[in-house]
């Protein structure tokens, strides 16, 4: 119990400050577009170079650590595919609305939470599913997107090119892959630039979630209610426990099958709002999810954390 | 080796912040956005957390604030000797050539440098020194530039209302009181919260040092070479000897001598070039004593270290 306060109330308790430091101009507009710049192009990267340069790798094929996870996503994406028609969405708008309900927001609020609960123990398995999520999940939304709209002139390859040139320009991925190398090289640091890189990865976490308050700033409620209330619930409830169900069939360690569901059950990322915006396609609604899955997560990631194993 | 690992990762830090503003790694907003988040919420929350809880200070109050300040109006005043004998500058400018001599960047510099060289127990000394350096730089730079250019006490009596309505809504200065109030009655913060005021604290002095390195990039080299290697000199060397002097002729032990020291050794900040601008004089040299000195700084700064007693 006191486990779970620990971890999450100073996460949803930063997340509260950020909130209110935004909204009640406290800090300026220069702070919400400011600080996550420094968060993820220097010190969430080079805080998950260090963790999973450092981290020692467990014994469990990462296919299976993957399966499980994006099993879940496929299987959710499907399900708001239907519930979308049943509710008189186009196919298209579909799209954005299965990314909103499969997209976790496992950068700001997934690292730090399964970091700060189950150690860095669990640094190997959110490495790989972040470095999977968002490559796969956009590809798929982009897949979604053309088969339904067609493609036009330009062909699948013209639209998949600039998103493989946004992942690998990606400092997070970047970031995500060089610690894997490192790892792999069984490299070490020297001490002064060990030094210098964990005083900036302490900043990633708090910068993270003081981001993630300033930000929820301009998601709002607004959107069609049924449309945000399926999202939310398939978000929160229906994809850590496809995760769990997956985790548990392929037989995976305890860990993993913790860090698996928690990452499944993280609420909506803003990355689903980019792919809305980009495309125009139900903005509203996946601003909404955003707005109403990041407070009702304190209630349901407490719920899951108190049930699953600790560290 | 021990003061290379304290000292060069604080000013790899300001590098990469330049760096990274400079290579447009970083926009413009970055720069604007990181400070803000920087000191008006990391840093406060760093300083209530160290103060409420932190070492308390091992010497009298009054001897710190009399071997800093002693040290700083020592150097105030062979500054404007200076500007006035040996640069020969107008009287005008003799306040602004004397604030960049003195003002030094305590806040985004000072503290991550002390808190990495003595840990927690420099708090103490720190938020004496803080508490009142603003206000006694500006308050006191402000009144004398008036009384050069004559003006009213009206007009001085508005400045000063002025400075003490932006000294209230300091938040260092509100975290600094409110820490030492928390000290003194007897409180202590619940786990739960401590761990989440320490969440928020440990991101202060990496983003305090990125931030500085981004304002840095806007600061060039300028000035006139004989005023700004007066001032560069009188801040990073005649400074922090003036308030070792003190500070041992006072007998304060060795955490409070050296943050004493390691404050007086501070470059000119932001906000010292932001006087000079205000004021509109020796602006040239106040934007060349921030990048020169803080340049210098990691040498001057590296010495003190090594040197001071621990």
């Amino acid at each position: 119990m006191s486990a779970v306060i620990d971890t999450i109330v100073p996460v949803f308790g930063l997340i509260a400050l950020g909130y209110l430091a935004g909204w009640s101009d406290y800090v300026s507009d220069a702070a919400t577009k400011g600080l996550p710049e420094f968060v993820f192009r220097i010190a969430m990267p080079l805080m998950l170079f260090r963790t999973i340069g450092q981290a020692r790798f467990p014994e469990v094929p990462p296919t299976r650590v993957l399966a499980a996870f994006l099993g879940a996503a496929v299987g959710v994406w499907l399900i708001m595919a239907v519930a979308a028609y049943l509710l008189r969405r186009s196919q298209a708008d579909a799209a954005s609305l299965s990314m909103g309900a499969t997209f976790s927001n496992s950068v700001m609020l997934g690292i730090p939470i399964s970091l700060s609960h189950f150690g860095p123990e669990a640094a190997p398995y959110v490495a790989l599913i972040v470095l999977t999520d968002t490559p796969f999940l956009w590809l798929l939304a982009t897949t979604h997107l053309a088969l339904s709209e067609g493609t036009g002139e330009k062909g699948l390859a013209a639209l998949f090119k600039p998103i493989v040139y946004r992942l690998v320009t990606n400092p997070i991925i970047v970031g995500c892959s060089a610690g894997l190398a490192w790892n792999l090289l069984g490299l070490s640091m020297p001490p002064l630039a060990d030094r210098m890189v964990s005083m900036l990865a302490a900043a990633a976490i708090p910068g993270a979630l003081v981001t993630m308050g300033l930000a929820l700033n301009s998601y709002s409620l607004t959107g069609q209610g049924a449309v945000v209330l399926v999202m939310t619930v398939l978000k929160l409830l229906l994809m850590p426990a496809l995760a769990y169900a997956f985790a548990i069939a392929l037989g995976l360690p305890a860990t993993a099958v913790a860090v698996v569901t928690l990452l499944a059950a993280m609420p909506v990322g803003g990355n689903a709002y980019l792919f809305a915006a980009a495309y125009k396609r139900e903005e509203a609604a996946v601003s909404g999810a955003i707005a109403l899955s990041t407070p009702l997560a304190l209630a349901t990631l407490a719920l899951l954390l108190l049930w699953l194993p600790g560290r | 080796m021990a003061v290379a690992l304290v000292v060069v990762p604080v000013f790899a830090l300001i590098a990469l912040g330049y760096l990274s503003a400079r290579l447009r790694w970083l926009s413009d907003g970055a720069q604007k956005g990181l400070t803000e988040f920087s000191a008006t919420i990391a840093i406060p929350a760093l300083l209530f957390r160290t103060v409420s809880s932190g070492v308390p200070l091992q010497a009298s109050p009054l001897h710190v604030w009399a071997a800093f300040f002693g040290a700083l109006v020592v150097t105030w005043l062979t500054a404007m000797l200076i500007a006035r004998f040996v640069l020969r500058r107008p009287v005008i400018d003799h306040t602004s050539i004397a604030m960049t001599s003195t003002y030094g960047n305590t806040v985004m510099l000072g503290i991550p440098l002390c808190l990495s060289v003595y840990g927690d127990a420099a708090a103490a000394p720190i938020a004496i020194i803080l508490s009142i350096h603003t206000a006694i730089l500006w308050g006191g730079a402000t009144l004398q530039h008036q009384w050069l250019l004559r003006s009213s006490a009206t007009q001085r009596g508005v400045l000063i209302l002025s400075i003490l309505k932006d000294l209230i809504r300091n938040p260092l200065i509100a975290a600094i009181v409110l820490g030492v109030l928390w000290r003194l009655s007897g409180f202590s913060l619940p786990a739960v919260a401590d761990r989440s005021l320490a969440l928020v604290a440990q991101a202060g002095i990496p983003t305090a040092l990125v931030a500085l390195g981004t304002t840095l990039s806007g600061f060039a080299i300028t000035g006139q070479l004989p005023t700004l290697a007066s001032v560069v000199a009188l801040k990073l060397i005649a400074m922090p000897l003036v308030a070792f002097g003190l500070g041992a002729w006072l007998g304060l032990p060795p955490v409070p001598l050296g943050v004493v020291v390691l404050f007086a050794a501070m470059p000119a900040g932001a906000n010292a070039y932001l006087f000079a601008a205000r004021v509109d004089r020796a602006v040239h040299s106040a934007s060349g004593a921030v990048a020169l000195g803080t340049a210098l700084a990691l040498a001057t700064v590296s010495a003190l270290v090594a040197w001071l007693p621990r």
